[in-house]
C-alpha cells in the first residue's frame, strides 16, 4: 500500500512576484506550495505519485503552459491544472479544457476564487487516486476468483436472479447461491449494491 | 434546400444524422440553414428551445449548435436536459456574450464545445464535421458490436 503523501500545490510561473504572492496564499491556508520559475524546471522534478494540483501560468519564455500540459498529458499524468493567465481568450480557454484542464482564470481575480478552485483541484486529485487504488484492489481480488464464480459474479451484476444463472450456465440453482456466497466473500461485499460499484469501477476504461 | 421557416426540416441525404441548430436570430438561422446546406449537411433549424425538443429525434440527431440565451432556456440547460436523457448529443454553444468564466463553465458542465460569436463559418463546419465523423465511426463500431 503506497504512503500518504500530503498534497502540494505546485505553482509554476515565470514572474516572481506572482510565484510569491501564490505561495504564500497558499501556504496561509496550511498548504504545501513548491514553486517553479518555468515548466521545464517543474517536469524535471515531477513525481506523478505526489498528490497535488497545478497553478500554471498560460505564456512563459521556453515551455509554455499549454505544452506542458500537453507533456503530462503524454505521459499518462492526471494531476489536475488550474491554468492562470493575463492574457487568455475564450478560444484558448476552451482549448485547455478539452486538453483535460480543471480550470483557466484570468487575472485579476480575487483571492478567495484561486482558494475555492485550489481546494477543488486537491479534492478532485484525492478522488481519482482513490478511486485508481480500489480499481487496483478490486481488479486483485477478481484474480482470485475461479473461472466458474467469475461467470456467476458477472450475472449477478447485471441483475439476474439465481434461477435464470442457473439456466444460463446449466447448473443447479443451489450450486449457484453456492458459488454466489463465494464470491460476495472472495470480493468482500457486503451487499449486491457494493459488489455492482465495484464491478463498474473494474469496467471504467477497459 | 427548402427551409421557408426555422422549424422546417431540410430533406436532402435523407438518413443523414440531422445537425439540430436553435438561435433567436433570424440572420444566424439563415446563415447556419445555409452553411449547412451548401456543406451537404442536414439540418434542422429552431427559435426556441420548446420548438426543438418537440421536433427532436436523439436517435436520428448528429449534434446540437445552440445559443446560450434563448428565449425560453439557456443552452446549457439544453445540454443538461439531454445528458439526462443519455441522448449522447454533443452540444456546441455559440454564445453572443462570451467570456472565459463563462466558457470554462459550459465546457465543465459538458459542453462539446463553446464558440464566440461572431463566429468563423469555415471553424464551425470542421467542428461540426469532427462530430459527424466521430458519430459515423460509433456507429461502425457499434454495428460491428453487434454483428457477429
Amino acid at each position: 500500500m503506497t504512503k500518504r503523501f500530503d498534497p502540494i500545490v505546485f505553482i509554476v510561473d515565470d514572474d516572481e512576484a506572482v510565484r510569491d504572492s501564490t505561495a504564500m496564499l497558499v501556504r496561509s491556508l496550511s498548504l504545501r506550495a513548491e514553486t517553479f520559475a518555468s515548466a521545464q524546471e517543474f517536469l524535471d522534478d515531477f513525481d506523478a505519485q505526489q498528490p497535488g494540483c497545478i497553478v500554471l501560468d498560460v505564456r512563459m519564455p521556453g515551455m509554455s503552459g499549454l505544452e506542458l500540459q500537453e507533456k503530462l498529458a503524454e505521459e499518462g499524468a492526471t494531476i489536475p491544472i488550474i491554468f492562470i493567465t493575463a492574457h487568455g481568450d475564450v478560444p484558448m480557454a476552451v482549448s485547455a479544457i478539452k486538453r483535460g484542464a480543471m480550470d483557466f482564470i484570468q487575472k485579476p481575480f480575487r483571492d478567495q476564487e484561486l482558494i475555492d478552485k485550489i481546494q477543488a483541484a486537491l479534492c478532485r486529485d484525492a478522488e481519482v487516486r482513490e478511486a485508481m487504488t480500489d480499481r487496483e484492489r478490486f481488479k486483485g481480488r477478481i484474480a482470485l476468483l475461479t473461472p466458474r464464480e467469475r461467470e456467476v459474479m458477472d450475472l449477478v451484476v447485471e441483475g439476474h436472479a439465481n434461477k435464470v444463472i442457473a439456466a444460463e450456465l446449466g447448473l443447479s440453482e443451489r450450486t449457484v447461491e453456492i458459488h454466489r456466497a463465494r464470491v460476495m466473500a472472495k470480493m468482500a461485499a457486503d451487499s449486491l449494491a457494493q459488489l455492482v460499484k465495484m464491478a463498474l469501477l473494474v469496467r471504467e476504461k477497459d | 434546400m427548402k427551409t421557408e421557416s426555422p422549424a422546417q426540416r431540410v430533406t436532402d441525404e435523407a438518413g443523414a444524422p440531422i445537425v439540430y441548430v436553435i438561435d433567436p436570430d433570424p440572420s444566424v438561422q439563415a446563415s447556419m440553414a445555409s452553411l449547412l446546406d451548401t456543406s451537404g449537411i442536414r439540418g434542422a433549424v429552431f427559435e426556441t428551445a420548446a420548438e426543438f425538443f418537440a421536433a427532436l429525434d436523439p436517435r436520428a440527431g448528429a449534434c446540437v449548435i445552440t445559443e446560450l440565451h434563448l428565449p425560453d432556456m439557456s443552452g446549457l440547460e439544453i445540454q443538461r436536459r439531454l445528458a439526462d436523457f443519455s441522448a449522447d448529443l454533443p452540444v456546441i454553444i455559440l454564445a453572443s456574450d462570451a467570456n472565459v468564466p463563462t466558457a470554462v463553465s459550459a465546457m465543465n458542465s459538458g459542453a462539446y464545445d463553446f464558440i464566440e460569436k461572431p463566429f468563423v463559418n469555415r471553424v464551425l463546419l470542421e467542428r461540426i464535421r469532427q462530430v459527424l465523423r466521430r458519430r459515423s465511426r460509433d456507429d461502425r463500431m457499434e454495428l460491428q458490436r453487434i454483428t457477429p
